[in-house]
């Protein structure tokens, strides 16, 4: 009997720990103009760290600071950089919203990236940290990991480090976010990733093809209309596109 | 009243000086960037002839978080005018289409 109420103590000292959650908090910003001009929004990221599975997302807060006013449509998701991640599994999953706002789940490898780390060292919140880059989907990006939090994870799509990321941005400073606040949390809704990789999602070439599919669609649509009512005038019109990721 | 036509009048002061310059005016200066996907270029291309003594650029943006597709318009005429009256026609009808094609 008594080895039994052990079992199942230590059961469900097993179970309480799989359900504790941390949640590091991150503030940081983003350019959706990439460094062709500047159009920052501040942002609150927020990484839930539960066993080997980790939900990064970003929603933004604050000021928007753009030199480009007017003419635009405003397609963004609420969230941005939402990525799911599973150790266990060597799985990562990530949001896309498409042009009518419907979100779509892709795989991606799990922290491909080749990191050096240098000895340069800083603190941050408190907490030491050492420096690491690394090139990544044609940016180059550098982390501030910190070797006491012994997890492999960080802000977005980035970690793989001996400890946790605790600041990150990539070389033009378009995108940064740097660790604020941890906390406990209830815990996060893994279903819905899970049930996406228990059924199969496609990878990083699928959203590369769905991605130039809309730019396709934008293309053919703005390339049927008819271009200047001026007789004396001669017009040029271009259309380009960017992404964050270089998918080609 | 007075502050009315006081800025009419610098607005068009402004406006001459612009199109006295004859040089290219856009609305939004860009960095030289790395173009990350694609560039596509669709309607006519524009080759200034002599007569052409003005260009104007517009520009929109469409915006979906990590991608972003940038529209630009590009006018020549003899006048400022007539070069931003076509400009503002061309993006308009240009980001219309693709408020049609969203929804």
């Amino acid at each position: 009997m008594k080895m039994y109420i052990l079992i199942c103590c230590v059961a469900m000292l097993g179970i309480a720990q799989a359900q504790t959650t941390t949640m590091f908090v991150y503030e940081g910003k983003f350019n959706s103009s990439f460094g062709r001009s500047e159009n920052f929004r501040q942002f609150k990221g927020t990484l839930m760290i539960s066993g080997d599975r980790s939900l990064f997302t970003m929603k933004e807060t604050g000021a928007h600071l753009a030199s480009v006013q007017g003419n635009n449509i405003d397609l963004r998701p609420d969230s941005m950089f939402t990525v799911f991640k599973d150790v266990e599994s060597n799985s990562l999953l990530f949001e896309f919203s498409d042009l009518n706002q419907r979100t779509h789940l892709f795989a991606d490898t799990l922290f491909p990236m080749d990191w050096k780390t240098s000895e340069e060292q800083r603190s941050i919140g408190g907490i030491p940290c050492r420096k690491a880059v690394t090139q990544f989907k044609g940016r180059g990006y550098t982390a501030w990991y910190a070797p006491t939090i012994t997890i492999p994870d960080g802000p977005w799509k980035l970690g793989g480090l001996p400890g946790l990321i605790l600041e990150a941005y990539d070389d033009e400073d378009n995108w940064h976010m740097t660790f604020v606040s941890k906390q406990e949390v209830q815990g996060f809704d893994q279903d819905h990733f899970l049930a996406a990789m228990k059924k199969g999602t496609e990878g990083f070439p699928a959203f590369a093809a769905q991605v130039k599919k809309i730019f396709s669609r934008l293309q053919s649509s703005l390339g049927a209309q008819s271009s200047a009512n001026c007789v004396d005038c001669q017009t040029k019109s271009v259309i380009k596109f960017h992404s964050w990721e270089k998918i080609d | 009243m007075k502050k009315l036509i006081l800025s009419a009048a610098m607005m068009f002061a402004a406006f001459m000086t612009q199109a006295a310059v004859g040089k290219q005016i856009e609305e939004v200066k860009f960095k030289s960037g790395e173009e990350k996907v694609s560039t596509v270029v669709w309607g006519d291309e524009v080759s200034p002839g002599k007569e052409a003594l003005c260009t104007i650029t517009m520009k929109g943006r469409i915006d979906l978080g990590p991608i972003e597709a940038e529209v630009s318009c590009t006018t020549s005429a003899t006048t400022c005018e007539a070069a931003t009256v076509s400009a503002i026609s061309c993006l308009s009808a240009a980001m219309r289409t693709v408020r049609t094609v969203i929804l």
